[in-house]
């Protein structure tokens, strides 16, 4: 045989043949007797190979006690495009970081460029200018719950103060924006969460004592944080400003 | 063919259970290690890339189907961290065929008049001797059963070239068999 027949062979073998030259192998004896041969060499090369790199019994244990410590705390930590935007959205519900502090930076400033243009772009820039508000809203919202909520729990303390500094300034600019606007609902809930931000704001240094507004405990409290989950909830599903 | 571990257990791992994900090194090391030393024949590198190959394993579980049995998944990424491996160790896979022809055959040259080896270290020879290219056609193509223009894609060269690549590492290795290869 030459070297071409040879390549087809193995070829046969590897089961990436054309059915012609199957069909012509199948028609020879030599060329069976050759195809019959390499499956044997192929068979011995593989067992060879098995019994080439011996491991010890308890290779699976040794291996685990070298990685053991190398693994992360929870699956899926792989740096992919997905984890990027949910770590990014993780970060803009997160009061103490200064991204969503940026990012409500952003909103307020598209908020007051389009409410400068409003006089002129009257019927769509309402709208939009609408649907902004309530976004922004929604967010200082989410922040706020998630602050009150750790403050509560006794977490997130040492930078309560500067946080709830950020959110009450915040929440001011809110009332503001809203002034001119029908939303006497989520006026009213800014106006009684002020108080509760303020104290946070200006109270005991951290670690030492919780201020007083240690508002969960509460019952009117309660229903404080019930409407500000409820009143997120309209804002998300509705865009709108009630 | 390999026995496969329970599909709980997987999904146990799946959710973060790291005890379950060490019944899964217990079960699969060995393999992944075996298939890791055939793609370098070396037992120091293969360690490495059997550790790296867990540590993603781990971090890719979520993304695993059910659909496809867990060992091909996970022989899957030991292939692609082998591979990772030796481009990492300089070695220009797709681009030293020539060369690696001609060294290797000066290499082949010496394991042949080597008569007092018994065959098993005679073919261990014949396949560090193999240059990485055809080293990993013949763990893709004759081990793992991947076809050619799969193991093509990973070298990155053509389905003829890989073809030849095969065609030639296959040679070599029967040439330690003494069965006549070409007439």
């Amino acid at each position: 045989m030459n070297p071409i027949e040879d390549e087809k062979l193995l070829m046969i073998y590897f089961d990436e043949a054309d059915k012609a030259d199957i069909d012509a192998c199948l028609k020879s004896p030599d060329s069976c007797r050759q195809l019959d041969q390499l499956e044997a060499d192929m068979t011995v090369i593989e067992q060879a190979q098995d019994q080439q790199h011996q491991l010890p019994e308890d290779y699976g244990q040794q291996l685990w006690n070298q990685i053991a410590d190398r693994l992360p705390e929870t699956p899926g930590n792989a740096k992919s495009p997905a984890h990027f935007w949910q770590r990014l959205m993780n970060g803009l519900v997160q009061p103490q970081y200064s991204l969503a502090g940026m990012a409500m930076v952003v909103g307020l400033v598209l908020v007051a460029y389009i409410a400068g243009r409003q006089q002129s772009d009257l019927s769509s820039g309402d709208a939009l200018q609408q649907q902004l508000l309530a976004q922004n809203i929604q967010l200082h919202l989410t922040q706020s719950e998630i602050f009150l909520t750790q403050v509560s729990n006794g977490n997130g303390l040492a930078n309560a103060s500067s946080t709830a500094q950020r959110l009450l300034t915040s929440n001011r600019i809110f009332k503001q924006a809203l002034a001119g606007n029908d939303g006497q609902f989520t006026q009213q809930l800014l106006q009684e969460l002020e108080p509760v931000l303020l104290e946070y704001a200006n109270g005991a240094p951290a670690q030492t004592q919780q201020p007083e507004a240690n508002w969960v405990s509460d019952q009117n409290d309660r229903q404080l944080m019930f409407r500000i989950k409820a009143m997120k909830q309209q804002l998300a599903n509705h865009d709108e400003i009630i | 063919m390999m026995n496969e571990i329970d599909e709980r257990t997987v999904q146990q791992a799946k959710g973060g259970d790291k005890q379950a994900f060490r019944l899964i090194v217990l079960h699969y090391a060995q393999a992944v290690n075996r298939l890791a030393y055939r793609y370098t024949t070396d037992s120091s590198q293969a360690e490495d890339i059997a550790q790296e190959t867990f540590i993603k394993a781990f971090q890719a579980i979520n993304r695993y189907q059910p659909k496809a049995k867990f060992s091909t998944w996970l022989m899957r990424i030991t292939t692609n961290s082998a591979i990772d491996h030796l481009r990492k160790a300089n070695r220009h896979l797709a681009t030293s065929l020539d060369d690696a022809e001609q060294r290797h055959d000066i290499t082949d040259h010496r394991i042949a008049s080597d008569d007092q080896l018994d065959l098993q270290q005679r073919l261990q020879q014949a396949m560090s001797a193999l240059s990485d290219v055809e080293r990993i056609a013949v763990t893709m193509k004759h081990h793992q059963g991947y076809s050619i223009e799969e193991t093509a894609q990973v070298l990155n060269i053509k389905k003829n070239a890989c073809k030849q690549t095969l065609f030639r590492a296959v040679k070599k290795l029967r040439k330690q068999l003494n069965t006549e290869v070409i007439a």
